[in-house]
């Protein structure tokens, strides 16, 4: 497939179908980093981003830790087990 | 050829059990996270701490349910690299007894464990967790249990 525009290219005139094939391409990509991250990414720069952060990091962030984790060893210690007694 | 020499050198399901065990925590937690957290919603990670009815608590319970199904994931890999050791071995008897046997036993294992330190120790969550510490939270701990002696069950009828 010969591109329509590209001798025009070279001349540095891009055709009006290497414009449109640039608008296609480039068109979502910038709108795509254009838009805001506030409605994109809520942990980044909105209110509730901030609200989310807040709760997560905040004073009891190790003790919700501490929390989840708390079922590792035991599971740890039970499948040591199930290993010492299978046949 | 080979198959026979496999049989015929097979000692053990210890191997095999094991792998089969975590991945069966593995599985349990993902099953636990994505029926209940997920789509029913009747509990998430800390919800007993955090309420999850404004957007900034679900998102919240959201972010701690991620790290809980990042856990489950790891336990889930791991067990398949040690499924790989084991069927690479030559004294473990491959047996799809003692395979399924012993990922309900870890399934059954997840919701013991799980059940009796999140549930009822730390209560970071319960299972339905608008009522707060319920019957349900009784039922999972009989699911496990039930799930642990059908999956040893399995386990010992494998060599037979």
């Amino acid at each position: 497939m010969v591109w329509k525009g590209s001798a025009a290219a070279e001349h540095g005139q891009p055709a009006a179908s290497l414009r449109r094939a640039l608008v296609v391409v480039a068109g979502p990509v910038v709108a795509m980093f254009g838009a805001s991250q506030a409605f994109a990414c809520t942990l980044c720069h909105s209110r509730t981003a901030q609200d989310v952060r807040a709760a997560v990091f905040g004073p009891d962030f190790w003790d919700n830790v501490a929390a989840m984790s708390a079922v590792v060893p035991a599971l740890v210690l039970a499948v040591v087990l199930v290993r010492r007694i299978s046949p | 050829m080979m198959a026979t020499n496999v049989i015929e050198g097979a000692k053990t399901t210890r191997h095999l059990t094991t792998a089969g065990t975590v991945i069966g925590i593995g599985m349990g937690g993902f099953f636990d996270g994505i029926v209940f957290h997920q789509i029913l919603q009747i509990h998430n990670m800390l919800s007993a701490r955090v309420p999850t009815d404004t957007l900034v608590g679900a998102k919240v319970n959201m972010v701690w349910d991620g790290l809980f199904h990042a856990g489950v994931w790891i336990a889930t890999a791991i067990g398949i690299a040690l499924l790989w050791h084991a069927v690479k071995r030559s004294d473990v008897l491959l047996s799809g007894k003692a395979l399924s046997g012993s990922m309900l036993l870890g399934f059954g294992l997840f919701n013991l464990i799980e059940g009796l330190i999140n549930h009822h120790i730390l209560q970071i969550h319960h299972v339905y967790e608008i009522l707060g510490q319920s019957a349900w939270d009784y039922v999972f701990l009989a699911s496990g249990v039930v799930l642990i002696l059908s999956g040893w069950r399995l386990i010992r009828s494998a060599g037979s």
